[in-house]
């Protein structure tokens, strides 16, 4: 998947949309360490919770954005079938 | 799954969050196992394009980081009194009673007197228990008649040093529609550059934030609400923020907007005289509902 591109052709509702979808503990975590410029330790001090487990939502919730975004990467031809999805990096 | 899982250590791996010999771990992984070190890549590559994503939303207008940093070691902490400037004895007073009814008829805070001194420059309904809503036009329309939450928010500015006030537990107001529901809960979070007041709701779930930054403008605040970093900030702070969609999709954000201090004295004085009309006593009736 070129996620560059298709992030350069997302629309930021999209991408809200696509957040939303996400089970809220994900999105939290996703969100916190992304865009929240705080440490894991920090994020797991804030959220009550072990790094373990915020790295395994962490891991998670990139899963399910994938997922979540992939409709708007075969809209824009970023991708084909199914292989593709699957096919690894750009 | 645990962190035990190198696909969810790999996430600390590619934030820089491992340590020295569980970054050595993954690097093992990487070199022995292909597949591996493309999802590695990948990874890479989507929380770039992420991260990117994101930060086209404008920053705030202070290190909220450096405010999340004091209250994850300070809960609450009452702001300093400000002094306030009365134009006359009598005014003073009747003003400030009348606006701590109207604050109190009008929100339901019945932990107001928790707050010693309050500049509220922006008030939001929100609720997070309605947040399915978004996505059932239908039940969201049901659920806008029942005036407990209506499909947009307002905002009110009311500078005034709030005093005890009489208990009017159980009581609420359906202030242009907004919430009905009782509050029950109060959390206040003191920040270097302005205070976040969260009140959360009860049976309605509606929850109303004070969001009290001097520099931010409607327009920021707006901004962010729609680009998500409201969302995101009250997500994990306990302050549900409103991001409810119209029944034709539309997301609906708040109408921030800043009341002059003369139209809320006026109002002050609008609700003082009707609830003295209405009762003799100092508390109203059960379910007493000032408009």
């Amino acid at each position: 998947m070129d996620w560059k591109s298709l992030y350069g052709a997302l629309l930021e509702d999209e991408l809200k949309r696509a957040l939303d979808a996400l089970d809220a503990e994900h999105r939290d975590v996703l969100l916190f360490t992304t865009l929240g410029e705080l440490t894991y330790k920090e994020c797991a001090k804030v959220l009550e919770i072990p790094i373990g487990t915020l790295m395994s939502r962490l891991y998670r919730a990139r899963q399910e954005l994938k997922t979540a975004l992939l409709p708007y990467a075969k809209e824009r031809g970023l991708i084909r079938n199914k292989a593709d999805q699957t096919g690894g990096a750009a | 799954m645990s962190a035990s899982d190198p696909h969810a250590r790999a996430m600390g791996f590619i934030d820089g969050e491992l340590d020295a010999a569980e970054a050595a771990e993954i690097q093992k992984l990487i070199a022995a196992d292909p597949e591996f070190a493309q999802f590695i890549e990948e990874e890479k590559a989507f929380k770039a394009g992420l991260t990117h994503k994101l930060s086209e939303v404008p920053p705030p207008t202070q290190d909220l980081r450096r405010n999340f940093q004091r209250n994850l070691n300070a809960e609450f902490t009452p702001p300093p009194a400000r002094p306030i400037v009365r134009p006359s004895q009598f005014y003073w007073r009747s003003g400030f009673a009348a606006a701590a009814v109207l604050l109190i008829a009008a929100f339901g805070l019945f932990e107001l007197k928790q707050i010693f001194s309050n500049e509220c420059l922006y008030m939001l309904a929100c609720t997070e228990e309605h947040a399915h809503l978004m996505n059932d036009p239908a039940a969201l329309t049901a659920k806008t008649t029942d005036s407990r939450i209506a499909t947009q928010s307002v905002s009110k500015s009311i500078k005034y040093q709030i005093p005890p006030v009489p208990d009017f537990s159980g009581h609420a107001l359906n202030l242009d529609g907004l919430a009905k529901a009782p509050f029950k809960s109060l959390k206040q979070y003191d920040a270097p550059d302005g205070v976040l007041v969260h009140y959360s709701g009860s049976d309605g779930g509606v929850s109303v934030v004070y969001h009290l930054w001097p520099d931010e403008t409607p327009e920021l605040f707006n901004q962010r609400l729609v680009k998500g970093q409201i969302y995101w900030l009250a997500s994990h702070h306990g302050i549900q923020v409103a991001a409810w969609k119209s029944p034709d999709g539309q997301l609906l954000t708040s109408v921030i907007s800043k009341w002059p201090l003369e139209r809320v004295l006026k109002l002050a004085e609008e609700a003082r005289a009707d609830m003295e009309g209405r009762t003799a006593e100092s508390a109203p009736a059960s379910g007493n509902e000032v408009e």
